[in-house]
């Protein structure tokens, strides 16, 4: 039987290294037929935004061809496709009011609304559980 | 026997908390955890000598340190130049000891 | 024209995901857009200074970051484009780098200079 886990993310996309090291967690642990829930919380929400666009960088004079400016979606995205390549599970739960406040509803087909009694679904049924807090301090 | 892995992400001399976390870490593998460390983003600073007594303690005490091999090579940190206990671990690697053997309590910092 | 010093603190942020520095990136763009801004390296950021960091070679899912930062890069282009770099030295040395491995164009300040600095800078931004 596969093992679970579940991840708990909390920061916004392109602000934290965070985000980078959790997805290839996440990746890794695909690849090894493990079951990956993901709780969005706060600034993660932002993670799956469906109108997130890949842009030019006047600072190296690149256009947005040459740049190829990667989107946190796409890396769920592929994640999601990943999953269904391994036969694993892979749910990806962006809280619901969290979305609300911040007007980012309009994600992609990988992620769903929910809230907190999701993620207590999730770590109640997974093998082990990480939160990967948003820190200023 | 409890398993804790410890994710510390933050520099070891500018990162809040990275000192008591190796405190810690070294507090449980004393009471007889099974303790492991994995020094990722800012937190593989710490892979040089001398950046920190805490984490020689933690080690001393049993605690296992892994680094993130791709967070060494972003930084240009070289086998060369870090402590002989520090181990490089690839993040596949570090997922497969994290919920081997039963699962671990995971604790990012 | 007003003389700015940014002091770069934090490292490495998102540095894979956004494919840059955002605080280099935006202070390189006022410099473009004719500011005169000067970096400072303090923390974690001195290891910005370091001359070989291979960050290349990521891929999530089936997603590749093809042009990931390369910090002590963006930073010689700064000091292509008349920016200085200073570079912390008690810093450098709190986090056990060598200094035989720091990009030998910047120049490395005690910390007492560091904060001398400030009065030759008409503004100072912390990042």
């Amino acid at each position: 039987m596969n093992k679970t886990i579940t991840l708990c993310l909390m920061d916004p996309p392109y602000e934290s290294a965070n985000t980078t090291t959790a997805l290839r967690i996440v990746d890794a642990a695909i690849r090894q037929h493990v079951n990956v829930n993901v709780f969005a919380y706060e600034g993660a929400v932002a993670l799956t935004v469906k109108d997130q666009a890949p842009h030019a960088n006047p600072v190296h004079g690149t256009s947005v061809e040459e740049e190829k400016h990667p989107t946190t979606k796409d890396f769920v995205a592929s994640l999601a496709r990943l999953a269904d390549a391994m036969n694993v599970n892979f749910d990806w739960v962006n809280c619901g009011l969290c979305v609300d406040e911040r007007g980012t509803g309009n994600v992609i087909e990988s992620a769903r609304r929910g809230g907190p009694p999701d993620f207590l679904e999730m770590v109640s049924t997974s093998d082990a559980s990480l939160v990967v807090p948003t820190r200023r301090d | 026997m409890n398993r804790y892995c410890f994710i510390a992400s933050r520099c070891a001399v500018s990162g809040t908390g990275t000192q008591d976390l190796y405190r810690r870490a070294a507090v449980l593998a004393r009471s007889g955890a099974a303790v492991s460390i994995y020094l990722v983003q800012n937190g593989v600073m710490a892979s040089r000598p001398q950046v920190s007594n805490a984490l020689d303690e933690a080690h001393a005490q049993g605690v296992r340190v892994f680094a993130d091999d791709f967070s060494l090579r972003e930084r240009g940190i070289t086998a060369s130049e870090m402590r002989p206990f520090v181990e490089p671990l690839a993040v596949d690697q570090w997922v497969r000891h994290a919920l081997s053997n039963g699962a671990a309590k995971l604790i990012w910092h | 024209m007003n003389r700015i010093l940014s002091i770069v603190t934090t490292a490495y942020r998102a540095t894979q995901e956004e494919q840059d520095d955002a605080v280099l990136w935006v202070n390189r763009a006022l410099v473009n857009g004719g500011a005169q801004i000067d970096f400072l390296l303090q923390g974690s950021a001195v290891n910005y200074a370091v001359a070989r960091q291979d960050p290349a070679g990521l891929v999530i899912g089936s997603v590749a970051i093809e042009r990931p930062a390369v910090p002590p890069a963006d930073l010689l282009a700064a000091q292509d484009s008349g920016m200085q770099v200073f570079v912390d030295r008690d810093d450098v040395e709190a986090l056990g780098i060598e200094p035989g491995s720091l990009e030998r164009q910047f120049e490395l300040i005690p910390k007492t200079s560091a904060t001398a600095l400030f009065e030759h800078y008409d503004q100072v931004w912390l990042w």
